[in-house]
């Protein structure tokens, strides 16, 4: 360059633009944001759309593995300590709690084996767990395909769970985990 | 040039075929009531994603597979004197599908043909309640290449 520019080097690269849109295959459009479901479905959908599933294994079995208080009574303190099924990958946890007036209960996760806390202290339930309706897939965020399911210690694992009964009456509480109990990573 | 059955066909010549298997049940009053669904025997079946309707949510469910005798649900626990295992709470495992409620397997299982899972259904609400499972997937159909 010359003149009433200043040399200031050459212009650096810009990136190539991305079209919206594909090439016009058969006449179609295809959006490319339309590849999950709807924002609401962030925490529950772990399959992308004409695709497969973004939790990395392939195989296994699904597996509900739970704790009951029936019931625990009014503020009171439950812990059980659960023998986990062998090669156990925690995808999901569930709770409910038959009386929910002031937050139903807290819940503390522990992994005894690794002397691991998966829950930095007490949450309440709903914060950690939904129903099979509302589930939160650990790890699964939206379009993410490095989804890392918590794998227990392959035999023997063994978790403990603390939990507090919020409410001033008699709750029945039941809390959980959902997750495949074998399958490969893939 | 050979064309695919479907779009759906993969290399390996099978077919997936959109399917819902459904596991029905009208539970007495507190009592548990066993059912049975048997998987077809023309295709092994993916299991995708689990919805149930109740007609209350005092029910608990079991499932075990029949021929391994493999549970899917787990009681570890020392539960209290009171609590007999009978299961999870169904609306723990999945809900409707009209809610968006619908349980996401997330890691599809392929459950192979003609196998049976037993179900135990146990009431606690003190009414009769009607229960349905819905398991939606694939049957996963083997087409012949020629």
């Amino acid at each position: 360059m010359s003149g009433w520019f200043p040399n200031i080097g050459a212009a650096p690269a810009v990136p190539r633009l991305r079209p919206l849109t594909l090439a016009r295959l058969v006449n179609t459009l295809i959006n490319q944001f339309a590849v999950r479901g709807t924002i609401a479905n962030n925490q529950k959908d772990p399959y992308l759309l004409g695709d497969g599933t973004v939790i990395p294994i392939k195989g296994g079995i699904p597996i509900w593995v739970y704790c009951e208080f029936n019931t625990l009574g009014s503020l009171k303190t439950g812990r059980v300590r659960i023998p986990m099924p062998d090669s156990f990958r925690l995808l999901s946890y569930f709770g409910s709690a038959s009386v929910n007036a002031k937050g139903g209960f807290r819940v503390n996760v522990y992994d005894v084996n690794r002397r691991l806390r998966l829950t930095d202290r007490p949450i309440n339930f709903q914060n950690l767990a939904g129903t099979g309706s509302s589930p939160l897939f650990q790890g699964g965020m939206t379009g993410s395909r490095q989804a890392a399911p918590y794998a227990f210690q392959e035999t023997n694992a063994q978790v403990l769970i603390t939990l507090v009964n919020l409410e001033p009456n008699p709750n029945i509480i039941q809390f959980g985990m959902y997750g495949v109990q074998g399958g490969k990573s893939s | 040039m050979t064309s695919s059955p479907t779009p759906a066909a993969t290399a390996s010549g099978i077919v997936k075929i959109p399917r819902v298997l459904i596991v029905d049940a009208v539970v007495p009053l507190n009592t548990q009531l066993p059912s049975i669904l048997t998987i077809p025997q023309d295709a092994d079946f993916e299991w995708w994603f689990l919805a149930a309707f109740r007609t209350n949510a005092a029910m608990k469910v079991l499932i075990t597979e029949a021929a391994t005798q493999r549970a899917m649900v787990f009681s570890g626990s020392q539960q209290s004197s009171q609590t007999v295992f009978n299961g999870v709470f169904i609306d723990n495992l999945a809900g409707l599908v009209a809610n968006n409620g619908a349980f996401p397997i997330a890691v599809p299982y392929v459950m192979p043909a003609s196998r049976s899972y037993q179900h135990a259904f146990t009431d606690s609400s003190g009414a009769q309640n009607t229960v349905q499972l819905a398991y939606h997937g694939f049957a996963l159909l083997q087409v012949s290449s020629s």
